[in-house]
């Protein structure tokens, strides 16, 4: 009676542990099935986010994309891109105090894309507009597909050698045609430095890279390199310039309005960057590009030379106004600002529709500790531009696909 | 002792049906879970290739250059990780015969993906030919008015005569007879049934007339006030021109004409610059005289065929304003505008939406009209673009209720959604002159 009794507990409790041990085994697999179906669910939802966001048009009413009514699939509307408030960079207020905030592209001292918030989209907008508001948070960047990067830049007295390396997706690419044009302080008029420029062509080396070698050009001031390169119908850019700050820093252009190209060249001690206020002549140069990247220099509207100080003397201020001038808001620009402190030289980049100056753009939220994330890419034409736009996606709701920051 | 063994049986039973579970459920491997979506990568450098006609040119191409230059793109915008063979097949007679082919992998790859695309040969000029709109088995004669004797409103930045023009190029393709109306003389024969032009092609009846003089209609001299026929064109008692607009509503029914309003409040002014020459709009402009909504509600009255009376009463809706929106394209606008290659903005500013049904001053209910071809969706019963047809199928009104100034684009949508003429593509399928692309990509490394 006794060992039947025994024998009963024995058996039962062998069975109760295994029973719990294979519902654990069972209950894992099925788990990490879920969990792949969620992934797979995600990963899905990414390709379909991704094209949604490359193939419809404007920021209204439910629908937020980035494609142009105008033109084929996948080829973006430089001015929808521009208006991406932009995550890699901190916001930026000027006049400081004022409350008028900018969305930041900085790749440089001497590179910057500051557009009004006010203007642009924010990420929680554009995350309602998708209707993925707390479901999902994504992250867009915008690429350039083609590198050009400067090497072996030499300056004698009035010549000026350097080569140019022109990459795809991290294959060289060779026998492409590339064009430098090179924009220089040729002289200083009243003050303010003034801009000249020469341009040449040259294809590139089986390496793929091309020499180029500009004489009777002086480039002892200051200088600036914006090479282009076609490979079949895509466009690559890439720039360089020689020094972008004076001890007192140099002018820092801010966009005011995008509607009516009114641009704001501030002093970067009114930016607060700089500790030095010292005086900066300036000269304001815009550039448009026709359909092949020829430049064509366009004065623009008032003020587009001057002397920015601290503003407390009876000469300057810390920022002047300029404008584009209306004809020329629709096409692609960029703008070059050359300022002088005494014999030191500095410039200043800014693109007008971020493919001019081959700027990259980073939009939405941070996907650094989200337990999963989806990524797709896609490539996409801007202005002619080859450009790799790439999504990732992750879920803010479900089993076990949300991380810490979830 | 049984019952352990019969537990341990129990235990074996389940362990060997995890086992064989275990082997059932194969999970997939992680890049399989989250892939890249290589098709659509695929898909889209190829639409990107062929974006000015590239890819195209090269299929065709025998010269080396051309092929180095399309590998080189092909290299340049893959992942690195991507093995890609491209493929030119020629097709013949149904077969598909391999023409050429780029590949950037030695030896042997499994594909995983692979898309194709088919290109047109750039020596190629496609033809499309429009069929005629007609009603009722007849051929339509479209009228667009370009009296130089008169004035337009609400088309600023424009002149009736080039948009008359404009017109005439996007249209003229899909009537067998296009007339401009050059005079306000012209414009009383149409409303006397009159032919004006010797074409043996021209019918007045069951006519499309577009006013491109915006909110404002030319009148002939003879309905001025003084005219010969001043009593079908001014309402003594009300000093207004509003009885021309109730003739032209009874003309419209009477010769089924599809009258065309390309912005703003249809009727609001008469214009002509010779029995108006002292009259102006309150804005400056010689040669009109306000109406006011009285204009457009004549109008009705008289395509419903109903006596004359006066009423000022304004019936359209600002959009905009009132609701702080803007109005959409329909999905029927979307295909027809892709489809006849029109492609006005599709989100407009409407401040002079007709009411249709749902909203007050209904005048489908009103006049006996049905809504038909919107072009934007309506808001709260009010239609910025639509046509609205006489139940009785004579005579219609395809008002165009958009913010100035006038975008001609969507008017002639509004028509051709009407209507809806054919495309025919002549010589899409020529013999040799398309090639298919294939594309194959296959992902390297990796788990």
């Amino acid at each position: 009676m006794a060992s039947a009794a025994i024998d009963h507990l024995v058996a039962t409790t062998v069975l109760i542990v295994a029973f719990f041990i294979f519902m654990n085994l069972f209950s894992q697999t099925l788990q990490a099935a879920l969990l792949y179906q969620f992934h797979m669910h995600l990963a899905t939802k990414c390709s379909d986010l991704l094209d949604n966001i490359l193939l419809s048009f404007g920021n209204m009413s439910g629908v937020f994309g980035l494609g142009d009514y105008d033109l084929e699939p996948y080829m973006l509307n430089p001015y929808y891109v521009m208006k991406l408030t932009s995550a890699s960079g901190t916001l930026v207020e000027y006049p400081p105090g004022s409350g008028i905030i900018y969305s930041n592209i900085t790749l440089g001292p001497g590179d910057y894309l500051l557009v009004p918030v006010r203007e642009c989209i924010s990420y929680e907008t554009a995350q309602e507009l998708l209707g993925i508001k707390g479901l999902y948070g994504f992250q867009l960047s915008l690429t350039p597909t083609i590198s050009l990067d400067f090497s072996n830049i030499e300056e004698s007295r009035n010549s000026l050698s350097f080569t140019v390396n022109v990459n795809g997706n991290g294959f060289p690419i060779y026998g492409a045609n590339v064009t430098c044009r090179l924009l220089y302080v040729s002289r200083v008029n009243g003050g303010y430095p003034v801009i000249s420029f020469t341009e040449a062509s040259n294809l590139t080396c089986q390496g793929g890279y091309a020499q180029f070698r500009f004489v009777n050009v002086d480039t002892s001031k200051n200088y600036l390199i914006v090479a282009t390169v076609k490979v079949a119908n895509f466009y690559g850019v890439g720039y360089i310039y020689k020094q972008a700050l004076t001890s007192a820093g140099n002018v820092i252009p801010f966009i005011k309005s995008m509607e009516n190209g009114t641009i704001i060249l501030a002093h970067a001690w009114d930016v607060k960057q700089y500790e030095n206020s010292g005086a900066l002549h300036y000269n304001a140069t815009y550039f448009v590009l026709d359909d092949n990247w020829n430049l064509e220099q366009v004065q623009l509207l008032g003020n587009y030379c001057g002397l920015l100080n601290y503003a407390a003397g009876t000469q300057g201020k810390a920022y002047n106004q300029t404008q584009i001038p209306e004809e020329y808001l629709g096409r692609p620009g960029i703008l070059v600002i050359t300022c002088r402190k005494g014999n030191e030289y500095g410039v200043t980049v800014m693109p007008w529709q971020i493919q001019t100056l081959s700027f990259s753009i980073v939009f939405g939220g941070d996907p650094s500790g989200q337990e999963w994330v989806a990524t797709d890419i896609r490539q996409v034409l801007i202005g002619g531009v080859s450009y790799q736009a790439k999504l990732a996606l992750w879920s803010l709701k479900g089993y076990q696909v949300i991380g810490v920051g979830g | 002792m049984m019952r352990t063994i019969e537990a341990g049986i129990v235990i074996l039973i389940i362990l060997i049906a995890f086992v064989a579970v275990s082997h059932l459920i194969v999970l997939p491997s992680p890049r399989e879970v989250s892939p890249h979506n290589l098709r659509a990568l695929a898909l889209t450098i190829l639409k990107n290739l062929d974006s000015n006609g590239f890819l195209s040119e090269v299929a065709f191409s025998e010269s080396a250059d051309s092929w180095n230059e399309l590998q080189i793109a092909l290299s340049a915008s893959l992942p690195p990780n991507i093995a890609y063979n491209l493929t030119v097949y020629e097709i013949v007679g149904g077969y598909y015969i391999p023409k050429k082919s780029i590949s950037n992998v030695i030896g042997k790859v499994s594909f995983t993906e692979s898309i194709s695309y088919i290109v047109s040969s750039p020596a190629v000029t496609y033809r499309t030919v429009a069929q005629k709109i007609s009603e009722n088995g007849k051929n339509l004669t479209l009228y667009i008015l370009n009296c130089e004797d008169a004035n337009g409103w609400w088309i600023t930045g424009y002149t009736a005569q080039t948009l008359a023009l404009d017109l005439y190029d996007l249209l003229s393709p899909y009537f067998e007879t296009t007339i401009l109306v050059n005079s306000t003389s012209q414009f009383r024969d149409l409303l006397d049934g009159k032919n004006i032009t010797s074409n043996l092609e021209e019918s007045v009846q069951d006519a499309v007339i577009i006013n491109t003089f915006g909110e404002v209609v030319p009148i002939p001299q003879e309905y001025c006030q003084g005219g010969p026929r001043q009593n079908e064109g001014y309402d003594f008692y009300r000093k207004s021109y509003a009885r021309f607009c109730y003739t032209l509503g009874k003309k419209v029914r009477q010769f089924n004409w599809k009258w065309v309003s390309i912005v703003g409040y249809p009727l609001y002014y008469v214009t002509n610059t010779v029995s108006l020459y002292s009259s102006q709009n309150n804005y400056g402009i010689y040669g009109m005289e306000r109406v006011g909504p009285a204009g457009l509600n004549a109008f009705l009255r008289g395509l419903n065929n109903e006596n004359y009376a006066y009423d000022s009463t304004w019936i359209t809706k600002d959009i905009t304003e009132s609701y702080e929106q803007l109005v959409h394209f329909t999905s029927e606008a979307y295909y027809r505008s892709n489809y006849y290659g029109i492609y006005p903005a599709p989100y407009q500013s409407a401040s002079r939406a007709l009411p249709g049904p749902g909203a007050p001053n209904d005048i489908a209910s009103r006049y006996n009209l049905m809504v038909e071809a919107e072009v934007f969706e309506p808001v709260n019963g009010y239609y910025a673009a639509a046509t609205f047809k006489h139940n009785s199928g004579r005579g219609a009104l395809v008002a165009i209720g958009l913010t100035r100034t006038p975008d001609i684009r969507v008017a002639a949508l509004a028509l051709l959604m009407y209507y809806r003429p054919e495309i025919y593509k002549k010589t899409f399928t020529a013999p040799g002159k398309s090639r298919l692309v294939v594309l194959q990509l296959a992902e390297l490394g990796g788990m």
